[in-house]
């Protein structure tokens, strides 16, 4: 398919026998990036489906240490694993905080502000399934307005807009700020293959479909994701320093209304809720375009 | 104790393949190409090859089944291009261009075909259109002794006296036979029926019979036997052979809409004639090929729908005087096209210097004695004695096959088959088609938008129809390889539990594992993938 390098570090470790449902984005997500960092990395990760679907004690999918930690303090606890290899001369081994969108966007947000403003010498991605599934399909901060959760049910859907994690980490000025997806993975694995090589505070924005949360065919994970970025939902860029953007991949623009409706989470939803979120699509994609057309000036 | 309990065990103990309800599975579909195409050629095969610059290799795999490719590739009427999936998405493969150009290669490249020693066995095939020429091709690279029988000078039969040189090229057919028939012991100007007959072949383990249909069907109207009243495939005979047929001035009338009214015509004006076709029916029933209606329409020749000659009359001059019907359409017939039916006092006459009737052929019977249709449309062969009737197979136009080069190659090549299987004394066994064939439904488009994929290629001088070797293999870089794995990762890389594996030539799921999700047939690029007994049909 692509001429990259052959990835094949989870297919040559027994990287079997995972609990994740179905159709799981975020199982697919992992594989490709433990691929790309190979074994010379340690995880860090909170609680989460992650955490839960990696095993069961005392058995774990990873190839490569795996380090449970409490759900706010993924980040310090990253942190702190960095001083002990580099302290024992160990430098050269990624630190991959590996958390989902409810410890970074909710209870780890802290903790992550802390380790980005001291810029640590970290990778941390979050997997963002857009709500808190594992324990139930709660809402998180990172949940789009007008969808359902067990929390906000048809009745009262979630009246607030998704937080722009990105616009956040990005506004710390950390080196290296990325967004990808299952559904482009010659551009993820890019992407972690550029944050592999950058020191300092690397985060990655990971958007992660999920079959029973998201009420959606298991088989649609990868469509669903795909139509999420040819629809600008979920835009593919990197920022480097803060500053520097760059759109990796140039939609086709597909209606957003074509995403939502392959997902039973978003049934709910007003034809009024579906407009507006398109209008607040295009709106931010265009404030993406113009930073990304000032960007190419800039350099 | 540990101070952090630690999990030193992986979890591939765990065989989540019980969490599932459906499996991922080959569909089995066959591209649109190799489903369609009358000489059960594995397009998609040769594209795969010409996309990875082997042409050789291509032209080997094409002529395992069609050993005309450079003459198909001109003459044939490409239903390949047809239901082409590249349609939905752009437009499709120019695939009779790759053909040709494959076949022209193997031309220019003077290729041989690799023969085996004949072994003891000896057939007699009769007719050298190309039924027979295929049935003698494949029959002697089975190591068969061939002896070919035809009454004509040269082979080829139609490809030689019917199809005319604007659309075949004299040189490469000529090229082509030779290849097709090296090996073969070919006896000109010997007609069956008349310089022998079938009791004199009985010394043949099998005899192949593939005459064709070449004799004109009569119009049946006063003044039909008329001088100046011809057979159309008589005339492109007439023409193919060499002789000098001159109609500088004339006028002609050409009565007929199939393939042969087109091909006279259009022959007839290249001879200076001015040409009008005269069809009972409309453009739409046409039963010639669309391309050669296309093609006909382009020329300055008149073309007259819904006329039918009443009769003809010669006047002193010697000019014609053909009185023609106006017609309407009536009910449909048996075969579905509406029937022509003569609306009253309409008649009205046209002058001509020559009428070519070409309103279809016949099998020719007078080769054997006694030789009939029975009612079913089939050749009743019960008076044909019956030591050679025990070892006569048939093929070609003789049969009621669909009258095109391809069908008749494959009735050949199939023959060839059946006759290797009867030398052995085993049987034979048609090989089933898959009842489907991969549909738009079945492609995940997607996944061709985003790889960076040829343009339609074209010549360099913009001819339609004609490529280079570097047009070819772009264009093969289009195909999508509907229903067939073309190895692109996709399944392999999507699976969320790494079930499914590489294998040579494709991949496999690893049931221990697949929770049965069906990413992998949802995004499988060319719907080779499908889930059996779950969701994702």
């Amino acid at each position: 398919m692509s001429d990259t390098p052959d990835y094949d570090f989870c297919a040559s470790h027994d990287f079997y026998g995972h609990t994740a449902c179905p159709g799981c984005g975020e199982k697919i997500l992992y594989r490709h990036v433990l691929d790309v960092l190979g074994p010379e990395t340690v995880v860090v990760a909170p609680a989460g489906c992650a955490a839960v679907t990696d095993g069961v004690f005392p058995h774990s999918l990873s190839p490569v240490p795996y380090l449970h930690v409490a759900f706010g303090a993924t980040a310090s606890a990253a942190a702190g694993v960095r001083a002990g290899l580099d302290m024992s001369g160990r430098e050269n081994v990624t630190v991959m905080a590996w958390a989902g969108d409810g410890a970074t966007f909710d209870i780890g947000m802290g903790a992550l502000s802390a380790i980005a403003e001291r810029n640590e010498n970290v990778l941390y991605v979050c997997y963002d399934n857009e709500a808190y599934m594992n324990t139930g399909m709660q809402r998180s901060s990172a949940t789009p307005r007008g969808c359902w959760t067990t929390t906000t049910p048809a009745s009262r859907l979630k009246s607030e807009p998704k937080k722009d994690i990105d616009a956040i980490m990005a506004a710390h000025r950390i080196p290296y700020v990325a967004t990808a997806s299952p559904a482009f993975l010659d551009d993820l694995k890019a992407k972690v293959e550029r944050a592999k090589a950058i020191r300092g505070l690397r985060f990655m924005h990971l958007f992660s479909p999920c079959p029973p949360g998201w009420k959606s065919d298991p088989a649609d994970s990868i469509t669903i994701a795909r139509l999420a970025v040819e629809s600008n939902v979920f835009p593919l860029y990197e920022v480097y320093e803060g500053e520097r953007l760059r759109l990796t991949y140039q939609s086709s623009s597909v209606a957003v209304s074509d995403y939502l409706k392959l997902q039973g989470r978003f049934k709910y939803m007003s034809e009024q809720e579906a407009e507006d979120m398109q209008s607040a699509v295009e709106r931010s994609y265009a404030a993406l375009k113009l930073r990304h057309e000032k960007s190419k000036v800039c350099l | 104790m540990p101070e952090l309990p630690v999990s030193l065990a992986r979890m591939s103990w765990n065989k989540t393949g019980s969490w599932r309800s459906s499996t991922p599975g080959h569909r089995g579909k066959l591209p649109p190409c190799n489903f369609n195409c009358p000489a059960g050629e594995n397009i998609r095969g040769y594209l795969d090859l010409m996309k990875k610059d082997q042409i050789a290799e291509a032209f080997e795999l094409l002529t395992q089944k069609n050993p005309l490719p450079a003459v198909c590739g001109r003459v044939c009427y490409h239903p390949c291009q047809t239901d082409c999936n590249r349609h939905s998405f752009d437009t499709e493969l120019q695939i009779r261009a790759v053909e040709m150009l494959i076949g022209d290669w193997g031309v220019q490249n003077k290729l041989r075909v690799r023969l085996p020693e004949t072994g003891a066995k000896k057939v007699a095939v009769i007719g050298a259109g190309p039924a027979g020429l295929a049935a003698a091709h494949y029959l002697r690279r089975d190591g068969v002794n061939v002896v070919m029988y035809d009454e004509n000078h040269h082979p080829g039969g139609i490809l030689h006296y019917g199809i005319p040189t604007y659309r075949l090229d004299k040189e490469i057919l000529q090229a082509e036979l030779k290849r097709v028939l090296d090996g073969v012991d070919f006896k000109a100007n010997m007609r069956l029926g008349s310089d022998f007959d079938l009791g004199t072949l009985n010394h043949f383990d099998a005899v192949f019979l593939a005459t064709g249909a070449h004799v004109s069907k009569s119009m049946r109207i006063d003044g039909g036997d008329l001088a100046g009243v011809e057979s159309g495939l008589d005339f492109l005979k007439r023409v193919n052979s060499g002789q000098k047929v001159r109609l500088d001035n004339k006028q002609v009338v050409v009565i007929g809409g199939g393939n042969t009214a087109c091909d006279v015509a259009r022959t007839a004006y290249r001879l200076g004639a001015g040409v009008t076709v005269a069809y009972r029916r409309t453009e739409n029933e046409m039963p010639a090929f669309a391309e050669e209606v296309e093609q006909l329409k382009a020329e300055p020749i008149e073309l007259e729908f819904l006329v039918a000659p009443a009769r003809i009359q010669q006047e002193t001059d010697g000019r014609l005087k053909v009185i023609c019907h106006r017609m309407e359409l009536g009910e449909p017939d048996p075969d579905g096209r509406r029937r022509p039916m003569v609306i009253d006092g309409t008649d009205f006459t046209m002058t001509a210097d020559v009428v070519f009737a070409a309103i279809g052929e016949d099998p020719d019977l007078d080769i054997a004695p006694g030789l009939t249709y029975a009612s079913d449309g089939t050749l009743d062969l019960s008076q044909i004695d019956q030591r050679i009737r025990d070892k006569l197979f048939l093929g070609g136009d003789i049969l009621p096959n669909p009258r095109t080069v391809p069908h008749a190659v494959a009735s050949g090549r199939v023959a060839a088959e059946e006759i290797a299987a009867f030398l052995k004394g085993v049987p034979y066994e048609r090989p089933e088609k898959p009842a489907e064939m991969a549909g738009p439904e079945d492609i995940n488009f997607s996944y061709f938008a985003r790889i960076n994929i040829a343009k339609r290629a074209a010549s360099s001088d913009g001819t339609e129809g004609v490529l280079d070797e570097a047009g070819a293999i772009d264009e093969a870089n289009r195909c999508m390889s509907c229903g067939v794995c073309f190895e692109c990762d996709t399944c392999y890389d999507f699976c969320p539990d790494l079930a499914i594996v590489r294998t040579p030539g494709g991949y496999q799921a690893n049931l221990d594992y697949c929770k049965g999700c069906g990413i992998c047939a949802r995004e499988c690029p060319s719907g080779t993938l499908g889930m059996q007994g779950g969701q994702v049909a």
